[in-house]
């Protein structure tokens, strides 16, 4: 597991105007250590790229529960500390794991809670779906937009034919 | 949503519920020295209804999950919560103190009155997760005719 | 003691390894389904034994209990949803 006391940042060194092959070590061994940074990061990119990217809008709300994925393993990974246990209470211990401390019980608590309110979010956003599809017949996003478009056009098409309409009546009279 | 083809799917889903529905009780037990609790247990809990309504169609579950018994049970998880939270507070504590529940200043009897505490707001949150849960799915799942007939009836109300 | 759970805890990740294959070449969906399938029954197993080499056995099993469950109603899930396209007669495939 990732140093949790550990610098956040690489130390910088001092004379980094030009990144020698030091600077390089160093950036790979903050890797190296904090690698749970480079995962979040790589998977909330993956779940952003998909709620951007997709045309599907079910695509898109996995995405969306990707991203929210992403935050959980990061605000549970900070949590973790070395060599300890999950914070639930640990009452039959065996034999030399008396002194063993437990991890930092808030970040899951508040991930809990997250988890709860993304639940609730992903069931809107999936009524809205469902509410577009029987609107639309369609989940694609290209597609809604285009139906809407043309809508707007036959409208004000039928506006000007109105005006047109009006215009001619006028000049008969 | 209609039933699936499938006799072993159908039947292995009727036979798994009240197994899924023992094992969300024992999680709800252990939300004091294990992982569970209210929320967990309640999501357990829920998706025995949720199996039911994929394996053997929409109408099956929801006759098992009625709405009527559902909508009820929604707030009553909230207010078994907020009962044990003001009758705490009535017997002289504060808001949830459940040991004040006891009534008595054994700190013994105190404790065990702790844990009937804990037990009951869980079993209310449990209440609560459960019903949101399924009518969450029932609701989403709603085939267009149920859908259809549901639009029509509240077209009759605001008619009337 | 703690070695042979290591071990067998990295055979299987090697195995999800070879699942992973499956789920991204296909080539058909069915085959996607049953591989995310059993990398979850794989997932139970790796629960399991890291509850033991935490020394935590009992806490882990319930997790694992649970996440076996919630597998299951998953892939009835995702299969009710395929089912569902083969009887519109709509491609089951996914395009590219």
């Amino acid at each position: 597991m990732p140093d949790a006391g550990g610098p956040l940042l690489p130390p910088a060194g001092p004379a980094a105007a030009v990144p020698g092959p030091a600077a390089f070590a160093d950036v790979l061994g903050w890797l190296a250590t904090h690698y749970n940074y480079a995962i979040y990061i790589l998977l909330m990119m993956i779940g952003l790229y998909a709620v951007l990217a997709k045309g599907n809008l079910v695509k898109k709300v996995i995405g969306l529960n990707l991203l929210q994925t992403a935050v959980f393993l990061f605000y549970l990974s900070i949590g973790k500390i070395d060599g300890a246990t999950a914070p639930v209470v640990w009452t039959d211990r065996p034999p030399g794991a008396e002194g063993v401390p437990y991890e930092n019980p808030v970040p899951h608590v508040l991930m809990l809670t997250a988890i709860v309110v993304g639940v609730s979010v992903t069931a809107v956003a999936l009524a809205l779906v469902v509410r577009i599809r029987e609107a639309y017949g369609t989940v694609d996003e290209g597609e809604i937009l285009a139906s809407d478009e043309a809508q707007e056009e036959a409208e004000s098409a039928r506006a000007e034919a109105q005006e047109a309409a009006a215009d001619a009546a006028g000049a008969r009279e | 949503m209609r039933s699936t083809d499938s006799l072993i799917v159908r039947y292995i889903a009727r036979r798994s519920v009240p197994f899924i529905q023992l094992y969300a009780l024992y999680v709800l037990g252990h939300g004091e020295d294990g992982p569970g609790g209210g929320f967990q247990g309640g999501v357990i809990f829920a998706s025995s209804f949720v199996l039911l309504g994929l394996a053997n169609g929409w109408g099956y579950g929801r006759r098992a999950a009625p709405a009527r018994l559902l909508d009820p049970l929604l707030p009553l998880g909230c207010l078994i919560y907020l009962g044990i939270g003001l009758a705490a507070l009535l017997a002289g504590g504060a808001f949830l103190e459940y040991g004040a529940l006891a009534g008595s200043d054994d700190p013994e009897v105190r404790r065990h009155w702790h844990h009937y505490g804990l037990i009951g707001i869980e079993v209310g949150v449990m209440v609560t997760v459960s019903a949101a849960m399924a009518t969450l799915f029932f609701e989403m799942a709603r085939p267009a005719r149920v859908q259809a007939r549901v639009d029509r009836v509240g077209e009759e109300a605001d008619r009337a | 003691m703690p070695v042979a759970l290591a071990a067998a805890v990295v055979v299987i990740l090697l195995g999800v390894l070879v699942l992973l294959r499956r789920v991204i070449v296909g080539p058909r969906l069915l085959d996607r389904v049953v591989a995310v399938n059993v990398i979850g029954t794989k997932t139970i197993i790796l629960l399991a034994l890291v509850g033991y080499l935490a020394g935590r056995p009992g806490f882990f099993l319930d997790i694992a209990l649970s996440y076996a469950l919630i597998n299951f109603v998953g892939t009835i899930a995702v299969l009710r949803y395929y089912e569902g396209r083969v009887r519109r007669g709509e491609p089951v495939e996914e395009e590219a």
